[in-house]
């Protein structure tokens, strides 16, 4: 069999799957997704620090990069195109977990990533004003704050709209009745 | 989009060698799935899940020394021949925040 010409190729093929599976393995003891492990392979290279070391000790300065990266350029709502940060505000600013996100999908390509997150950033703050929220440096806020999920930014943009309905529900309480003869 | 036709890989069904593993396992429980090599990630997946009942999102699929997407085809990963060897890694429904009512 070993002059099959499919032998050497398909014994790689495991070789290298089992090492994958065994980094992965390790990932999950430690919560580290099958993604993050597989990414961070390819980006430090596959030698040197295990996979959850290097992300511990690299991939925080490294979002904090593509976080800074994104503040550098400022989104254009109207026509969708990106260029440099005015001084003094337009910036966007991403959360970590946005970064991460991007830095995943882009396979660890930095530059990438940057676009990646301003290109779904700019999705999501569509998504809200399609919901009625116009104020565009407030959906981006409630996005950041979020970690850029619209699920949890719609919730904070619109706690402040049932906000009265909370001070109603105390004004209105009946007052203790107090019996003054017991 | 890009939409893949499955004639630009031949009809053929091949028998697709899979290792299956998850935190505990200590060498892979070998089964042997017959494929098409257009068939992307996400169809192997489901089929998966058909028959084996293990929800997509516990399913991580390697082959070689990648970590295949969804909307990759075996193909893509070299995966054209009888025996070819891929590997799906079983999470644990914790680490993918699944309940037992979604599953």
């Amino acid at each position: 069999p070993t002059e099959d010409p499919d032998w050497k190729r398909q014994k790689l093929m495991r070789e290298e799957g089992q090492r994958l599976i065994q980094l992965i393995r390790e990932g999950e003891k430690r919560g580290v997704s099958p993604e993050e492990i597989y990414t961070s392979v390819r980006v430090s290279g596959g030698d040197g620090a295990a996979p959850c070391d290097w992300l511990k000790a690299e991939l925080p300065h490294l979002l904090d990069q593509i976080c800074a990266m994104a503040a550098s350029v400022r989104q254009d709502y109207r026509t969708g195109h990106s260029g440099p940060a005015d001084p003094g505000g337009g910036a966007v600013r991403l959360s970590r977990a946005e970064g991460k996100q991007a830095w995943l999908s882009a396979g660890g390509d930095t530059e990438r990533a940057v676009q990646l997150a301003l290109r779904d950033r700019r999705a999501r703050v569509k998504e809200l004003s399609l919901l009625g929220f116009s104020d565009m440096s407030r959906c981006e806020e409630a996005l950041r704050l979020s970690g850029g999920e619209v699920r949890g930014a719609l919730s904070l943009l619109q706690r402040p709209l049932l906000e009265p309905f909370h001070q109603r529900m105390w004004s209105e309480a009946p007052e203790p009745r107090i019996d003054i003869n017991h | 989009s890009v939409t893949i036709h499955q004639e630009a890989y031949g009809k053929d069904i091949i028998q697709l060698k899979v290792g299956v593993e998850d935190s505990l396992s200590v060498t892979p429980t070998m089964i042997t799935m017959p494929v098409r090599p257009g068939m992307t990630i996400a169809d192997l997946k489901n089929k998966v899940n058909t028959n084996y009942n293990f929800h997509p999102r516990l399913q991580t699929w390697v082959i070689g020394k990648r970590l295949a997407r969804d909307t990759e085809t075996l193909h893509m990963h070299g995966v054209t021949h009888d025996g070819d060897q891929a590997y799906v890694y079983i999470l644990s429904p914790s680490a993918v925040d699944l309940t037992r009512e979604q599953y």
